[in-house]
């Protein structure tokens, strides 16, 4: 293709645009709302996710070990238990370290003076697992092992918050999907209504000579075009409410934790949200325009 | 240069608007297409340029056997034909100027070029003060000549018209019959299916009458009255 064909063919798709700007109001309209929807969708899902995993990270158990363990049988213990298969994390709490907190906890609820300076407390550890799910498993390993007096696992709540973050994410792909589909579908009509309108205009351009490619070719770049502003209007749009609401919830709820709107998230939604849109918009538009031409 | 052999067409409901049409036109020949409505005069020419395939028979364009033409040469084809419709079909959303250019540019002539033989094809057909309305705002004789514009802008060897001057005026029709003729001159082979007895009768060119689908007379010279083969 030659400059000057493309240049004609670009002159083409924005008077096509121009004399038909009702049309294309209509098609970046509804594009712009089914991409809202779908990115408002992808954040929510982006924070109940998030939501649950940080919930999860602080599930651990805690291993106490009998009192008056000699180090060096610890020591082999910890060894032991940061090895174990799904282990991710083993901390010491030495009861030098656990006594004065242990102390500010009970102040004044309970008279500790007649311990004189004992120090009651064992040696403990805390762990993580990787799989919330595994837990129970690992306590019940943990507690067999020699030198373990008690484990103190959460693995019921655990396996609850795990079975939940397990939910989100199902729910959530399969509502992305859904949601791309409608898009889809809503997305195709729309262009193909665009496309409908001027059908007669596309037998005539094939009439007088015009190839397949070179009447195609306004048209798909039209619809193109209208997915990628539909897709930008849907991302400012999506990001203004997004910052917003994410500063009153700081300020009103500060305990819910919503994502940052930072760059990654930024950039992983207007991937996403200009991929579909002008994915669809080319692929439906090309198969419109398709199905009017007649040769 | 345009050859029908034992050509048929039946429409898919059923019509039959050809029937066994056998018609030779040489290269550089003028010829009329004459006959009462609806007897396949415009299915003829939809032949030439293939927007229709004869159900039986050949139609042999420019020695190219255009009814298995593969669908992309078809563009080429058409490239070679200039047509002026019945029903016009200029492009709604484009000025005349627009709609005469866009022949040019589907095939590639540069936008000087572009500019000298628009203005040239549309001042020939009288149009220059309407280049820039829209199809929407011409009379229908006005329509008619600026699809006139679009069939002659590139020169085709080949002109279909298929009653070019069935919405204008005695003077006008006049006009374009001299176009016609001045076109065949230059070396067009000019087809031209007409109801129009004076444009026939005045130019004095071959005349192929047909009725009901089949070729009722081939006069060379001819003239033509409406009390010759009435179908009906
Ligand atoms: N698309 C179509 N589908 C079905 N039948 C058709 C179609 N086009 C034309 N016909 C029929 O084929 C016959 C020939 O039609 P055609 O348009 O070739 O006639 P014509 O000679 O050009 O008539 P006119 O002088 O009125 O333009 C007519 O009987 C018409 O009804
Ligand atoms: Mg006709």
């Amino acid at each position: 293709m030659s400059l000057r064909h493309a240049e004609f063919l670009l002159l083409e798709t924005f008077t096509g645009i121009r004399r038909n700007a009702f049309m294309s109001l209509a098609a970046v309209s509804t594009i712009t709302v089914s991409l809202l929807l779908l990115g408002g969708l992808r954040l929510t899902i982006a924070n109940l996710t998030q939501m649950a995993e940080t919930l999860a990270g602080r599930f651990e158990m805690r291993v106490f070990l009998h009192t008056h363990l000699p180090t060096a049988q610890r020591d082999s213990l910890w060894k032991e238990i940061s090895a174990l298969p799904g282990v991710t994390g083993c901390r010491l709490v030495s009861k030098e370290e656990a006594w004065p907190q242990f102390r500010r906890r009970l102040q004044g609820a309970v008279d500790l003076t007649d311990l004189e300076g004992e120090n009651p407390l064992p040696d403990s550890f805390v762990v993580r697992v990787a799989d919330l799910t595994r837990m129970g498993a690992v306590a019940d390993q943990i507690r067999r092992l020699r030198g373990v007096d008690d484990v103190l696992d959460t693995h019921e709540e655990a396996e609850r918050v795990a079975s939940l973050t397990r939910a989100v994410r199902a729910g959530g792909t399969l509502g992305v999907v859904l949601l791309v589909a409608v898009a889809a579908i809503i997305v195709g009509n729309t262009i193909r209504l665009t496309v409908y309108a001027r059908r007669k205009e596309i037998g005539i351009m094939q009439l007088v000579g015009a190839t397949n490619a070179c009447v195609q070719t306004p048209f798909v770049l039209e619809g193109t075009l209208h997915g990628l502003v539909g897709a930008l209007l849907a991302l400012l749009l999506l990001g203004a409410g997004y910052t917003y609401l994410h500063d009153q919830i700081r300020q009103s709820l500060p305990f819910l934790e919503l994502l940052p709107p930072s760059t990654s998230l930024v950039l992983s939604q207007s991937s996403i949200l200009l991929g579909v849109g002008a994915g669809l918009g080319l692929l439906t538009s090309a198969l419109s325009v398709h199905r009017y031409l007649r040769t | 240069m345009i050859e029908f052999q034992n050509v048929s067409v039946v429409y898919p409901n059923g019509a039959q608007a050809l029937r066994e049409v056998s018609l030779h036109i040489e290269k550089g020949e003028f010829l009329f297409l004459v006959g009462p409505t609806g007897t396949g005069k415009s299915t003829l020419l939809k032949l030439v340029y293939r927007e229709l395939t004869p159900s039986q028979g050949q139609v042999v364009v420019n020695g190219e056997d255009v009814t298995r033409l593969p669908a992309s040469r078809v563009p080429y084809l058409r490239r070679r034909i200039g047509v002026v419709f019945q029903d016009f079909r200029l492009l709604p959303q484009k000025t005349v100027y627009e709609n005469v250019a866009y022949a040019l540019h589907v095939i590639g002539t540069p936008y000087r070029e572009i500019r000298r033989r628009v203005a040239l094809a549309i001042d020939v057909v009288g149009l220059g003060r309407k280049a820039a309305s829209y199809p929407g705002q011409l009379s229908g004789g006005e329509q008619q000549r600026a699809c006139i514009a679009r069939a002659i802008v590139n020169n085709p060897p080949i002109l279909l018209a298929d009653e070019p001057t069935g919405n204008l005026d005695p003077e006008m029709s006049q006009d374009i019959a001299q176009l016609l003729n001045d076109i065949h001159i230059r070396g067009t082979t000019v087809v031209v299916a007409s109801h129009d007895i004076a444009i026939v009768n005045a130019l004095r060119k071959r005349v192929v009458t047909l009725a009901r689908g089949r070729i009722a007379r081939d006069e060379a010279g001819g003239g033509y009255s409406p009390d010759e083969p009435e179908a009906c």
